[in-house]
This record gives structure tokens, sequence and C-alpha cells, in this order.
């Protein structure tokens, strides 16, 4: 199991007076990355499995910190993992944001698109499958 | 999306627009508000826009009202007495302002990609909406944004096939819009006005103007009677200048003063009378970056009087006179202390002693009149 927290008080300290003072874009203060992980190895295959969980605040999207804020998103993961090393193969499924959120409620009930930048919303529930041969 | 920050702020907008007209509202006749009831303040960094509001006699501000588009412009209708918010390329649409709350009340597109300019209102139901990026002159239902009628302007375009429709002013039944005629952003062979039935849509006669690309706030003065176009020409070449059109004949003026007089490329300009006039202008350095400066001049001599402000760099962007006359209102957009600063215009004094800060740099004005 892994677990990483981040805190970032990350504010512009320049002169410009419409900025000063103001939460950096893009920079969430609160961030958070857990992973859980099993594994077992039996007759020469090896099986894996995980959860993870991805956590980022809310955050403003421009310098003035007056555009919408990005709303905090948490994010749920799994995958799963077969390898057998005599033949060099090995089969990953994944699946990110388990989920499938891709809209998120504001205090005001609006629906705002999960995004970390502006016009740029991330994807909702997706399966990502890897075969690596090893030959 | 409101979040709830914005809906405080227009919360806010509405307790001090009530409580500014209160506070008015005792007025024993003296001219204390200069013929408006408030101003509306177009701001904007350039990555992000809103929108404050300034009260004429005390100074006191609302700061961004609600976050608008960061390529934005107003225009006050005298018709329906509503400021309207022009959200160019990018956004490409229009915001209805409540004359009361100062809360935006409606939007529409009109059109992705088409870059409007203006609006200009001829009744409550019909608004012709100039557009950069497209040859149609476009008519909507001003307060729903319904299309009402499309003006092809492609005969008066120039070899890209787009006229460059962009400042449009209402006065007296008729629309005037100026068609900047660029190619790759720069001018062509002229820029002309439109003189538009403001009913019917026909195309009375195009005039050709004296200098290209008239970049300036298209404005009706009363003062002087006349539209006062403000020609920029080629930037870093001083060929441009301040003209009027007559729209009792129709007629340019020809230039009643220079860049080349004044020092430096116009962006805006305002005429208080036969003999007082005030323009911003971009001053190329001999390091090549640009200053802009706020200058007097006489309109009927074409002579420059004085400096009222030099900014390190792109300070100044469009003025205002207030609807009467006797204060200039000035966007100074410098990063230390950006705000509106305000002029007499009786002696041209300063009589803000610091910037009336408006959150995000001031970028237009426009006033809400009694």
């Amino acid at each position: 199991m892994s677990v990483n927290y981040t805190y970032m008080h990350a504010l512009n300290r320049s002169q410009v007076a419409y900025y000063r003072g103001k939460r950096l874009p893009g920079r969430p203060a609160h961030e958070i990355y857990g992973k859980i992980e099993f594994g077992r190895r039996r007759a020469g295959l090896g099986i894996r499995l995980w959860a993870d969980v991805d956590y980022a605040g809310n955050n403003y999207l421009d310098q003035a910190n007056l555009k919408e804020d990005v709303l905090a998103r948490l994010l749920f993961g799994a995958g799963l993992r077969l390898s057998d090393p005599r033949r060099g193969l090995v089969v990953t499924v994944e699946v990110k944001n388990l989920l499938d959120s891709y809209v998120l409620t504001d205090a005001d009930g609006g629906r705002r698109p999960l995004r970390d930048f502006e016009a740029f919303p991330l994807p909702g529930r997706t399966i990502m499958a890897t075969v690596l041969w090893r030959i | 999306m409101k979040s709830s920050r914005l809906v405080l702020a227009e919360a806010m907008a509405v307790v001090f627009m009530v409580v500014w007209a209160f506070g008015c509202g005792g007025s024993d006749g003296n001219d204390v508000n200069h013929g408006a009831k408030a101003a509306l303040v177009i701001t904007t960094d350039y990555q992000t826009g809103s929108y404050a509001a300034v009260g004429l006699e005390d100074h006191s501000v609302v700061k961004n009202i609600a976050v608008i588009h960061s390529d934005a412009v107003c225009r006050y209708d005298p018709l329906s007495g509503r400021p309207f918010i022009i959200s160019r390329m990018g956004a490409d649409a229009v915001e209805i302002v409540d004359p009361e709350t100062l809360a935006v009340a409606g939007e529409y597109s009109v059109g992705a990609g088409s870059n409007p300019q203006d609006i200009a209102p001829v009744s409550d139901s019909r608004a012709y909406v100039p557009r950069y990026g497209d040859k149609d002159l476009l008519v909507v239902n001003p307060l729903t944004g319904a299309e009402e009628d499309k003006i092809d302007l492609s005969s008066y375009a120039d070899g890209d096939g787009l006229p460059e429709a962009a400042w449009a002013v209402a006065h007296g039944g008729k629309v005037y819009l100026t068609l900047h005629r660029l190619e790759n952003f720069m001018p062509t062979d002229h820029s002309s006005i439109l003189v538009i039935d403001g009913p019917s849509g026909a195309i009375d006669k195009e005039v050709e103007l004296t200098a290209t690309s008239p970049y300036g706030k298209l404005r009706y003065n009363p003062f002087i009677d006349r539209i006062v176009l403000v020609e920029v020409g080629s930037y870093g070449v001083l060929d441009g200048g301040v003209e009027y059109f007559n729209p009792a004949d129709n007629s340019v003026s020809g230039l009643v003063v220079t860049e080349e007089t004044l020092g430096g490329d116009l962006s805006d300009a305002v005429i208080l009378s036969d003999t007082k006039g005030y323009a911003v202008l971009g001053v190329s350095q001999p390091d090549f970056s640009v200053i802009t400066r706020v200058v007097s001049f006489n309109p009927s001599t074409g002579a420059k009087i004085a400096d009222l402000s030099i900014g390190q760099g792109y300070d100044h962007a469009f003025i205002e006179l207030t609807p009467d006359g006797s204060q200039l209102w000035v966007t100074d957009r410098n990063s230390n202390a950006p705000g509106i600063r305000i002029f007499d215009t009786t002696d041209d004094h300063e009589i803000t002693t610091e910037p009336i800060d408006t959150g995000l740099p001031p970028f237009m004005i426009c006033f809400i009149p009694d």
C-alpha cells in the first residue's frame, strides 16, 4: 500500500496589484494519491490486483482567481496484471475513473465538467489493456 | 455556471445600486451625478474578463460583478436604457445587462467564430451586430438574440472577402457602421462608413474615410452633432487622425487632428466641444516599445494642447466623457495600481488622487445615463 499527500500554499507574490496574494492557477492546495495492491505467484504465474484513489482539491483556472474553480475531484481506479515470465508475457487491464464521473455539481447546483484545465475535460471511465510479449 | 462567490458579487451589486439610488434620490437639483447614474467598467487582464460599477458621485465601486469574456466591449443603448456587453472573438456572444442591478440578465450567441464587435439597437426588436469574421451584418432582436435578418456586405469587402464590419452606432433612425477593410490586420486601400436605414436595413450610402482603420469607438457626439471617427491607419505610421461624420449630409470632414501632430497612433478619442478633444495615443519609443498617452487637442486648429497622462506601456485603453461633459474618465491599466482616473474638463486637472480600483484593469467605460 502506498499513500502520498501534497499540500501547496501557492500564492502569487508579484507586484501586480490584481494578482498579488491570489492562488496560483492549476495548483490545488491538497492532493492525495493512494494505492493498495495485492500480488500472488503460483505455478510460475503472477497475478496482481490493485485499486487506487486520486484526489485533487479545487483550484482556479486564472491568475486573477475570478474564473470558476476547478472543483475538487475524487477518482477511483483499479487494475489487474497477469504475468507468465517463462513465456515473457504480461497482460494488464486497467480501469481509470471507475465510477465514470465526468460532471461535477458545484455549490449552486450547477453542473461542470470534470477537468484540470479550462477547455480540457477529463475523460469518463477509461479501460486500457496492454499485452507485453518479450520474444 | 455561477460560483457562490459570483452570486455574492451580484448580490452586492444589487445592494450597491439600491443604496446608490437612494443616496442620489434626494438630490435637490444639484448636478452631482454628471448626467449618469453609474459607470459600467469593462475590466480585463486579457486572460480573464469582468466588469465593475463605479458611482458617479462618491466613486464607490462594486468590483467583479460577473466574469465575462476577456475580450469584451460595452455599448449603452439609449432606446431601451440597457447596457450591452459584446463578447468578441472566442465567445461570440452578446450579454444584456440589467440597468438597475447591473447583473447579466441574458446572453445569446451571434455565431461561433463570428467575432462580434458592437451592437446598435434601433428598436426593442431590432439591433445590428457587426461581426469581424463574417461578411453578413447580423440583425437580431436585442433582447432575445433571435435572428431577424442578415445583410450581405461582401460587395463592400476587400480582397479577403470580408469588410471587417466593426463599430456601429444608431442615431436618428439610421445606423452608422464602420468597415475597416483589412487584410491580415493591415489596412487596404480605404476604410468606410455605411449609412443604413434602421427599420429596413437598406444601405443608403457608403462613404470613404480620409484615413483607414477606424479603431476607436464610434460615438455620436451631441456637443457637436457629429459622429466621431478615430482612424489609426497603419500601426507605427503616423497616417491617421480624427474626423467627423455629419449625419445631416452624410459627409466626412477630413481629419480635424492628425496622428502626426499628436505624435502617436490613435486608439481612441472623444470630443468635448469645437475647441477641445481628448485622445489616447500609442507612442513608439526608441527601444521599439510603445507607451500610451492621453492628450488634449483643439479640433478647430488641429493642434495638440497638452499631455494629461503618460503611461509606461499600454496603460491607457479607452476613455469616456461623462454625459454632461464635465469629466473625462481615463482607463489606467498599469499593473501596480490600475483603475479609473478622472479629469475635470474645465481645466484638465486630475480629480482623483489615485486610480479608482476596479479589480482587474479597466478597459472600457459605459455610462448609464439618468
